[in-house]
């Protein structure tokens, strides 16, 4: 057995300038299948983990996926925002425990910025009901202080004292600068793992001021109020785009949520975190199925060619069979022979393909995380991606199946001398 | 040690016997050379007696075993422990060196592994000796099998039929691609080494000049009644047309 297992090895190595393309396709299937499986297994987890211990976000009417796209991962256009009256009312809701507003639009070197209250650091959770903790500093308390999160400190090498300018609107650099009032990095964030890394947190009343002399997206020309007279304006913002509500039990949820939905001076949407997470998978579900079919479909036609290339070259190893039936291996150690050495390929397909894979991970993760705000942690494989990995050893082991038979047959009927 | 008896066997898909033969026997050590025309069923008698394929009727005994009635693992197992087969060319695995070729039977066979190591300690060393005997020297012995010229295949095949001194070794038509010289040189190093080693030989081959040097001669079409000529009318019918 380990005699045959060593010459299949051999034999297949003798060949490898043929069977390296298959090992090449096989590779590639592996990688989309098994990363394709990684991708979506983070993106979940990354989802799911952004916001915990809210339990509605609440805003402007609008579908709920896109709400809480946008509050919480700040992904897609702005929503139009709820008047501060709400904010109040809702604050006032004995159903209610805390509210924290958040005001969306501007950014900072292509970070967004995320106009708050301090209760974001004391009630905001994030995976398991973790609070937010400062790595430098602490919250902001000025009217121009700023809290970064970890990735925008370490990535634009900002510490504590630093001073940044922010930008209008939240197209990157180039756009419109609020140059004239500048920012003092009060605090910086513990990493998360979640899109708190990637905002810069100012007060309201910041966003506020910073956009006194602005009208409709532009500086409104000939105005322009220095900082340090923004003190003399009243600074209570008239909208913010979202609010995050806490309730004193959980319990209450739905009624709340009906509340809401009743709300009479304007008409506002209450998510459930969770249930519009659901809706998001079951609408990118469909795609994940079709990436998911595809690369199944990879893998059978890289299976297929490696059935091909075994047959293909069949005829020219009759010669190498009859030897070994000449030095006493029967016609089921010849089946056993092909089998094993389609599963050596397949198996150093599979092999290749998660090496490149972890390579890629480990070269694309920052990339990931930065654009897309989707964490891809390094770490053990999931059941999913071991079946997956399984399968297409199975898979190939069974496809060649095919080629032993016919050599099983071919050097039964040839003995010792064969036709070619 | 080899007895044939009432022998027959035909190819699938075929309309006649290919084999037919009442009684052959070959004696323990005796170097016998087969001969016959083209067609004649050599190589096939020689699968039968390997027991690769299977008679239809009949009785081939090796060492006492009657190789129709044995399961064909137990066949197998025979064949890797008793018999050393060379082909008429193309012996050699192309991606094993030359001294793992000589390896195979014993990493088939305990017994011939077994064999091997009682006369030369290992069976490296047993591959090397037989190696040296056949005329190879060491500068050929970790080349790959493919490097090598016919005449040397030839012989690095003879020695790893030799290995582990089977008690038969079958050889079919083994010098039709040497010349003359090379052709003498190998039969008497074959025969020297079986000798030695105290296995039979059956050596197929049209060379009647080799006969000489063997024990007994055998004509295959003398003892295999399927083998006798017959008039072949339709190449008869053909000639007669042309001319
Ligand atoms: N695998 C096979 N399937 C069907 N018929 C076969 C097979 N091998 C040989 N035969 C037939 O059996 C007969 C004997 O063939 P065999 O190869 O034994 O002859 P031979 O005496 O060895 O000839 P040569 O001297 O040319 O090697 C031939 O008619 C051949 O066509
Ligand atoms: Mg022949």
């Amino acid at each position: 057995m380990s005699a045959l297992l060593s010459l299949a090895a051999r034999s297949a190595w003798n060949r490898r300038f043929v069977l390296s393309l298959t090992v090449f396709s096989i590779a590639l299937s592996t990688f989309l299948l098994v990363g394709i499986e990684q991708l979506r297994t983070s993106a979940r987890a990354s989802f799911s983990k952004s916001v915990s211990g809210t339990d509605l976000v609440v805003g402007a009417r609008s579908n709920s996926v896109q709400l809480l796209l946008h509050a919480v991962f700040r992904i897609g256009e702005p929503t139009q925002g709820m008047g501060w009256a709400s904010v109040e009312k809702l604050a006032a809701n004995p159903l209610v425990a805390w509210v924290v507003p958040l005001s969306l639009g501007d950014s900072h070197r292509g970070f967004p910025v995320l106009g708050t209250t301090s209760g974001y650091f004391t009630h905001f959770r994030y995976g398991y009901r973790e609070a937010l903790a400062f790595s430098d500093g602490r919250p902001f308390d000025r009217l121009f202080d700023a809290v970064l999160g970890a990735e925008v400190a370490n990535r634009l090498g900002y510490r504590t004292g630093d001073r940044i300018t922010l930008s209008h609107g939240t197209g990157g650099a180039g756009f419109a600068e609020h140059g004239d009032k500048p920012f003092t990095v009060s605090g910086v964030l513990a990493p998360t793992g979640t899109p708190v890394d990637r905002s810069v947190h100012v007060s309201l009343e910041a966003i506020e001021a910073l956009h006194l002399d602005w009208q409709g997206g532009a500086p409104i020309p000939g105005l322009s109020i220095p900082p340090e007279f923004v003190r003399k304006f009243d600074l209570q913002p008239r909208s913010v785009t979202a609010l995050l509500v806490g309730l004193h039990s959980r319990a209450s949820v739905f009624a709340m949520q009906r509340q809401i939905a009743e709300f009479r001076p304007e008409p506002l949407s209450a998510v459930l975190p969770g249930v519009a997470l659901d809706q998001l998978w079951e609408l990118v579900g469909a795609g994940e199925s079709a990436l998911i079919a595809i690369s199944a479909l990879v893998s059978v036609v890289s299976l297929a060619g490696l059935v091909a290339v075994v047959l293909a070259g069949l005829n020219e190893r009759r010669r190498e069979l009859a030897i070994l039936r000449a030095l006493g291996a029967s016609p089921h150690h010849v089946l056993l022979l092909l089998a094993m050495e389609g599963a050596i390929v397949t198996l150093a397909g599979v092999l290749a393909g998660l090496a490149a894979l972890v390579a890629g991970l480990a070269a694309g993760a920052p990339m990931l995380r930065a654009e897309l705000g989707i964490d891809l942690p390094f770490v053990a494989p999931t059941t999913s991606q071991v079946l997956l990995a399984s399968a297409i050893l199975a898979a190939g082991f069974l496809a060649s199946l095919a080629p032993a038979l016919r050599a099983y047959r071919l050097s039964l009927a040839d003995g010792l001398t064969p036709r070619i | 040690m080899l007895q044939i008896e009432s022998l027959r066997f035909r190819w699938p898909r075929t309309a006649a016997d290919c084999i037919d033969i009442d009684r052959l026997d070959i004696g323990p050590g005796e170097c016998v050379f087969l001969h016959g025309p083209s067609g004649s069923g050599k190589s096939t008698l020689l699968g039968l007696i390997a027991g690769v394929l299977v008679p239809d009727s009949g009785e081939v005994t090796l060492l006492g075993e009657r190789l129709r009635t044995l399961a064909p693992a137990k066949r197998d197992a025979i064949r890797a422990a008793r018999i050393g087969y060379i082909f008429q060319q193309f012996n050699l695995l192309p991606y094993l060196s030359v001294v793992e070729n000589v390896l195979l039977p014993c990493r088939l066979s305990a017994h011939r592994a077994q064999k091997a190591r009682s006369v030369s300690g290992t069976v490296r060393a047993d591959a090397e000796a037989l190696l040296s005997g056949m005329g190879l020297d060491a500068s050929v012995w970790n080349r790959t099998a493919t490097a090598l010229s016919v005449g040397q295949q030839q012989r690095v095949a003879a020695a790893r039929a030799l290995i582990g001194a089977p008690e038969l070794i079958l050889a079919d038509e083994p010098t039709s691609a040497l010349d003359e010289d090379r052709r003498n040189a190998f039969v008497e190093l074959m025969i020297g080494l079986c000798t030695r080693a105290g296995s039979a030989l059956v050596f197929v081959s049209h060379d009647l000049r080799l006969a000489t040097r063997f024990d007994r001669s055998i004509a295959l079409a003398e003892v295999n009644r399927a083998s006798r000529p017959e008039p072949d009318a339709g190449f008869a019918v053909h000639t007669r047309a042309g001319t």
